[in-house]
């Protein structure tokens, strides 16, 4: 039969302008993650000489992992996914204003998270720290590129879909239902939001998210581009379309389940953490079965993977999606997640993800991408080469140092001598032991870097050496025959021939697992015992709270002691559920590079607080911790403080009504006493000959406009709520 | 709506009860989706998985060098 053609253009612009945007934004991210790493392992420097605020490790660390996220890693899923849908469907893009609306959308974005994050600008939930107006930007935009996508796919030229696009399809649905529910917050002001949920709910919802993140934008969209990318470079199919069914299927279901193994002993109730731990150890079949997939695909041909640059990246790629894959239901066992859980561990695991497999990819990806839109040779395949053993390397480099720190730092928590005290009483003598690793994580970093920058310079060579092919005209077979029945149909393909249904079969098979976590967690509160004693924040200790969020400490510091031993003797009574029912946003933290502050209150006096801000070292010696001098030079804030109140109020906190009125007098109050004791400590340690003309009352005035006031009455408060007796009732 | 469903909730049994459905249903969900997937057939995977070599008919990709 006579195939009727027809000619039609594929737009490799929007590909390139994503290619681009990916390693400008990739080699940004990166260095911000080399200068955070450089902080750890060089703190006197940075304090010394760089001390400035922009770049203290709190507020760069949320930079540095939405750049490489979102900026790098989302950038390459663009760019991946408008070559190949407009291939596995024969179709341009349904629309070119929504292709470029989508782009520069995307790159706006970005900007305003590197023109808010490193100001302090942030909602301090992981990997969703931009405030609530680049939140809304966010879902515009992932709502013109998912319809850009169905649109497309309605009007293919082809019958099918081929598994590649579902992994898009599902990543669109799910990441806009992640994005959305984890975003729920009250505007303040354009600049602060507080979360809807609190404490434990607070927590639930962002691991699911946080969780999910990493499955549904690093992982499934990367799991559709390997099902085209590999096949395509391999000239071979893919080793079992069976295989890649169940695997899409299990992947989907099982993976929106696992977010509470982020939370293992803590206030979190025993059955969520149970459901989470199950989901985790289900999920390596599905992760294995996709890896395996990718590397059989390649059986036969791996003489090619020895000559094709490309391959070789894939292949690495892939090992280590395998090996992150299983490693991840290793660490959330309970009794392996007590030694990983706070440490450098979970750092490792997220780079040999992160680096390995969705860095590895893109590189390789985009090797394979550019000489074809620019209708020419790579400039160098052997600079390639040698890219890609720089990188290898540096994986190794990154990754190992920081294996041993976490296992080592995880188990000096623990020990214990024959009496039954800690070895390691003093948290900072396990901080002093990690910098050897801190160093050599920063040389694997810089070494992965270095590889990326031999990447552009090749790159660009290979660009000036060509010339885009902006539209790549092309005969496909005509839309009418296209659509011509084949005969029998089968169920999948009966699914797959309907995109919208496919797409509400993939809601519903994210969503049972959704609800199943999400409706419990707002019926929560039920299972948490009320305590009595726990009261709202006064407002000096509110304002004391948003500047923490502001500065980030909740990137080194958690809140949440776990029930263990080694916890309690270390830290105290280990934390209810019941005691952050009035915190929007939960603080809990994921990682102690400092230790745990969820007991802070009441343990030192306030003058060590205020000597410890300004120069954290003057009271710690050996602490890597930045010195927040402007803590003790900048006046507090109070412009949105009744806005605070009223607003914390609408979101269920018990604030009486009408305490707006009374607010600022009460911050005052409060912050008069805490700088009257700050001053009087201060004078009982001066020389006579200055205490004769220091003037004590200036002194108090001047310092209870401070914003280390506020810091300190937060910081005093934390914990001492069931320290108290509760009243009757 | 949710103050209807709290009570099922706010017990053990309850909540264990939710933790049971949806191990149920994934089990039978991954089961229809085993069975389907046996009994397709091999014609079609063939066809399914070919699709992303199928190579379009060039028209003006041709590399630069290539042209002279």
């Amino acid at each position: 039969m006579e195939m009727e053609m027809e000619q039609i253009k594929y737009d490799n612009r929007i590909v390139k302008n994503f290619a681009f945007a990916t390693l400008t934004w990739g080699i940004v991210g990166m260095l911000v993650g080399l200068i955070a790493a450089l902080e750890l392992a060089f703190p006197e420097f940075f304090n010394n000489y760089l001390g400035f605020r922009y770049i203290s490790f709190g507020r760069i660390r949320p930079l540095h992992t939405n750049a490489v996220i979102f900026a790098f890693v989302g950038n390459g899923i663009f760019t991946g996914i408008y070559y190949s849908l407009q291939r596995l469907l024969k179709t341009r893009m349904w629309s070119d204003k929504l292709s470029y609306i989508n782009f520069w959308g995307w790159q706006f974005i970005i900007l305003c998270a590197a023109l808010t994050l490193p100001f302090g600008i942030t909602t301090s939930k992981e990997y969703a720290e931009l405030e609530w107006w680049i939140d809304i930007l966010i879902a515009v935009m992932w709502v013109v590129f998912g319809w850009n996508l169905f649109a497309t796919i309605l009007v293919r030229r082809v019958k099918h879909l081929y598994v590649a696009i579902w992994f898009y399809i599902a990543t669109f649905v799910t990441v806009a239902i992640l994005h959305i529910f984890n975003s729920f917050e009250l505007p303040v002001s354009f600049f602060k939001s507080y979360s809807w949920y609190a404490g434990v709910q607070d927590a639930l919802v962002q691991w699911w998210y946080g969780h999910n993140a990493v499955a549904f934008f690093l992982t499934t969209p990367f799991l559709g581009l390997m099902y085209y990318f590999v096949p395509k470079a391999a000239n071979r199919p893919v080793y079992s379309y069976r295989l890649s069914i169940i695997h899409f299927w299990a992947l989907i279901f099982i993976y929106i389940w696992a977010g509470p193994h982020h939370l293992l002993y803590t206030s979190l109730p025993d059955w969520a953490q149970s459901l989470g731990v199950v989901f985790s150890i289900m999920l390596i079949a599905p992760s294995w079965g996709g890896m395996l997939n990718g590397l059989l695909t390649l059986r036969g041909a791996w003489d090619r993977v020895r000559d094709d640059v490309m391959l070789k990246f894939m292949v690495v790629a892939l090992t280590c999606y395998g090996m992150a894959t299983f490693e991840g239901p290793l660490l959330s066992l309970k009794s392996v997640n007590m030694i990983s859980h706070f440490t450098d561990w979970t750092i490792a695991h997220v780079h040999v993800g992160g680096l390995g497999w969705n860095g590895m990819f893109t590189f390789g990806m985009i090797y394979w991408l550019i000489p074809k839109l620019y209708k020419t040779d790579l400039h160098s395949k052997k600079l390639a080469n040698q890219h890609f053993w720089i990188a290898t390397l540096g994986i190794i480099l990154y990754a190992v140092p920081m294996y041993i720190a976490g296992f080592m730092q995880g188990l000096m928590w623990q020990e214990f001598t024959e009496s039954g005290t800690l070895v390691h009483k003093d948290f900072l003598e396990t901080v002093t032991q990690m910098r050897p690793y801190y160093i050599l994580r920063s040389i694997g970093g810089g070494l992965f870097i270095f590889g990326a920058l031999m990447m552009v310079y090749n790159i660009i060579k290979t660009v000036r050496s060509g010339s885009l092919l902006a539209d790549e005209t092309v005969n496909v077979p005509a839309m009418a025959t296209a659509h011509a029945s084949t005969g029998k149909e089968y169920w999948h393909r009966r699914i797959e021939g309907k995109p919208v249904r496919f797409m509400i079969v993939s809601i519903i098979v994210v969503a049972i697992g959704g609800l199943a976590e999400i409706i419990p967690t707002m019926a929560v509160k039920s299972n948490i015992p009320t305590i009595s004693s726990v009261k709202p924040y006064t407002p000096l200790e509110l304002e004391g709270r948003d500047l923490y969020i502001r500065e980030g400490c909740n990137n080194c510091h958690s809140q949440m002691i776990r029930p263990l031993r080694f916890e309690t003797a270390r830290y105290g009574d280990y934390t209810k559920a019941g005691e952050t029912v009035y915190d929007h946003p939960f603080l809990w933290g994921s990682k102690r590079t400092g230790p745990d502050l969820a007991r802070e209150g009441g343990l030192r006096n306030n003058n060590w607080h205020y000597e410890h801000m300004y120069r954290p070292k003057a009271v710690s010696q050996n602490s890597i911790m930045p010195a927040y001098t402007w803590f003790q030079e900048d006046d507090l804030n109070t412009s949105l403080t009744k806005d605070k109140i009223s607003a914390m109020r609408k979101i269920g906190v018990p604030y009486k009504k009408g305490y707006e009125a009374i607010a600022l007098k009460d911050l005052h109050t409060q912050a008069h006493i805490i700088a009257e004791d700050i001053v009087v400590t201060m004078m009982s340690k001066m020389p006579k000959s200055i205490l004769k003309d220091f003037n004590k009352e200036a002194k108090i005035k001047e310092l209870e406009k401070k914003e280390i006031v506020a810091l300190i009455a937060y910081l005093q408060r934390l914990g001492t709520d069931i320290k108290v007796k509760p009243t009757s009732n | 709506m949710l103050r209807f469903i709290k009570s099922h909730l706010a017990t053990e049994d309850g909540v264990e009860f939710y933790g049971m459905f949806s191990l149920m249903v994934f089990v039978l969900f991954f089961a229809i989706v085993l069975i389907r997937m046996v009994r397709m057939r091999k014609a079609t995977i063939e066809e399914l998985s070919a699709i992303p070599l199928s190579e379009d008919e060039p028209v003006n990709n041709m590399k630069e060098h290539e042209n002279n």
